[in-house]
């Protein structure tokens, strides 16, 4: 049996019932990450001593007959650099925190401990979370697995490429934009965007506000679902966190797994077609559609007109928020500091610090957002954006009125290669033309494996997405499938990962 | 609408305290030019809409308050923790004030 390979229920249920160890399981995962992530680099930081640390406790707590902390208890995951750890760095793949110890940790962070889940490291992400390949990364870009020329994804490529080259049975990634589900789709794993509110945002650095949400990244729909459930819920520290029930998404994978969608009703977004979506691409979707139909599940098409308009406000108000949100990065309190030469001004140290610690990308956002929120702009720009995702909100509104889900292709194309995009920040955005939507409304949104494109070889994510709160939807929809598919696949698509 | 140039570029630089080469300037110029012409296709599909309110927030926000009672924060020391420079007990920073004020 190889420990790697498992995934986080199988690993739990083992750990559970004292046939392995968590501190064996957790080294296996460390050894692994010294083994194979020189040719990946997604994690930024290993914290091996705290990992293995949280693992003995879990392994004295089942010694002694108690109950585990929780279903995961003892079953390792890599963090997203952008939450805080105390008293362990938290970069935010940018130069201005190099270094930084955060003295507090995210409600994320804690309810894992809580929760005896070892953290084995931070995951490496593009700076800020302003990116979909990773490459913004000041700390190098992360390869992808199934091919190493590739982009893995991104924001979150650190935490995808983590899971897919079995580092970790399980990693927490946040999505803006897209930043869980494009990773997970283009590294054949399961990615899920929560509703938003439905994960604490405290500790989490914050990119844009009203659109962040954190999230569970797995190579199962189970095991994400377990993920879910840890991290979940309401939380006084994050006033936009909602107090209502987590949806109950465990048992909604474990009833979906049994493969009968009869009486689910499903809309294809015929927008997300057409230009610009590689053949290979489509036709996994379609084969995906096809599969839900065989399952029981009735498919219509929907059309949503104003998704047409997302990108482009998606592109307006993240930059807004963002360069509101990066303002506190003022080289005062906390962060780098260049220039401090007793002479300059507080203005201008704040300006040279800025320019040696941000990215181009996080200035170019800066710059737009600066640009979107200036008087004699704002109603063209900004005012606009808010007006369109209002118009989004209601093209949701009207779909689900007449099905439970929407379905989708996760992103356009499968993994670019590095360098392809990144002088091009139009063509960059492109990547995250289906996630989109999804965030602007706060709905719940996830990705899930549907194959490998045949023109290119690469993993294809599907894209489902379900009302607020209704994310117990998606998770049924896409047990279902994922039952189907890797049944007719003959296995899961991770098994056909090219070795390392 | 847009057409942003170089010193433009500077302009919005200094507005947000950021620091930018002139090398800078030449890259960012056009590329903010080509990212604003794009997204200002949100002002099309807004125009042929009559009075469509502004979404600032998917949930609806509410304040929060809870009761005023004394509780644990970060220490002098963890808050300082990570200033660049500290003195006393305090952040240090650059002077706020030019010579003439």
């Amino acid at each position: 049996m190889n420990v790697i390979k498992q995934t986080a229920a199988e690993l739990a249920a083992r750990i559970h019932s004292g046939e392995l160890s968590s501190v064996d399981v957790t080294q296996a995962h460390l050894d692994r990450i010294t083994k194979v992530d020189d040719q990946l680099n997604a994690f930024r930081h290993v914290d091996a001593e705290g990992a293995l640390a949280a693992a003995a406790k879990v392994d004295a707590d089942i010694a002694a007959g108690n109950p585990p902390a929780s279903p995961l208890a003892g079953v390792p995951l890599g963090l997203k650099d952008v939450l805080t750890t105390k008293g362990v760095p938290t970069t935010c793949g940018s130069k201005t925190l190099e270094g930084w110890l955060p003295p507090y940790d995210a409600t994320v962070t804690r309810k894992l401990r809580e929760a005896g889940v070892p953290i084995l490291g931070k995951t490496n992400m593009d700076e800020f979370a302003m990116g979909s390949s990773t490459e913004n990364s000041a700390y190098g870009p992360t390869r992808n697995p199934w091919d190493t020329s590739r982009i893995p994804g991104g924001s979150g490529g650190g935490s995808s490429a983590a899971l897919a080259a079995f580092e970790a049975p399980l990693a927490i990634g946040t999505d803006t934009g897209g930043s869980i589900r494009q990773p997970g789709a283009v590294t054949g794993t399961v990615g899920v965007k929560p509703t938003y509110g439905g994960v604490s945002r405290y500790g989490l650095v914050a990119f844009s506000s009203s659109l962040d949400q954190a999230g569970p990244c797995a190579r199962t729909v189970l095991d994400a679902a377990l993920l879910h459930e840890v991290i979940a819920g309401h939380d006084p520290m994050d006033s936009t966190s909602i107090n209502s029930p987590v949806p109950n998404v465990v048992e909604a994978a474990r009833q979906g797994a049994s493969g009968d969608l009869t009486g689910v009703k499903v809309g294809v977004v015929t927008e997300f077609s057409g230009e610009g979506y590689q053949q290979g691409v489509l036709d996994s979707f379609q084969a995906a559609v096809e599969q839900l139909r065989a399952l029981g599940a009735e498919v219509v098409e929907i059309s949503c007109p104003n998704f047409a308009y997302a990108l482009p406000a998606y592109y307006l108000i993240a930059p807004s928020e963002c360069s509101s949100n990066l303002a506190r990065f003022d080289a005062m309190r906390y962060g780098l500091r260049v220039g401090d030469d007793g002479d300059r001004s507080a203005e201008e140290v704040m300006s040279a610090s800025r320019e040696a610690g941000f990215g181009p990308e996080v200035k170019r956002r800066i710059m737009i957002g600066t640009y979107a929120l200036s008087s004699g702009y704002y109603d063209a720009y900004y005012g606009s954006a808010q007006q369109v995702r209002t118009l989004i909100t209601r093209d949701f509104a009207a779909a689900y009125s007449q099905v439970d889900v929407l379905v989708s292709p996760t992103t356009p194309t499968t993994a670019f290669r590095i360098g392809e995009r990144v002088d091009d920040p139009m063509a960059m955005y492109l990547a995250d033309l289906c996630t989109i939507p999804a965030n602007l409304a706060g709905n719940a949104a996830m990705s899930v494996p549907s194959g490998l494109a045949a023109d290119d070889g690469l993993p294809v994510g599907l894209q489902i997405m379900a009302p607020a709160l209704a994310d117990d939807r998606m998770y049924r929809v896409a047990a279902a499938y994922e039952t189907a598919r890797d049944a007719a696949a003959g296995g899961a698509l991770i098994n056909q990962i090219p070795e390392l | 609408m847009p057409n942003i140039s170089r010193d433009e570029v500077a302009h919005l630089a200094k507005l947000a305290r950021l620091g930018v080469t002139d090398e800078e300037l030449d890259t960012f110029a056009p590329q903010l030019d080509v990212i604003l012409e794009s997204v200002a296709k949100v002002g099309e599909v807004v125009g042929t809409e009559q009075d469509v309110p502004p979404t600032s927030h998917a949930v609806e926000l509410t304040n929060v308050f809870r009761e005023d009672e004394v509780r644990q924060g970060l220490t002098q020391e963890q808050a300082l923790s990570g200033a660049p420079a500290a003195e006393e007990g305090r952040f240090r920073v650059p002077r706020i004030l030019g010579e003439e004020q």
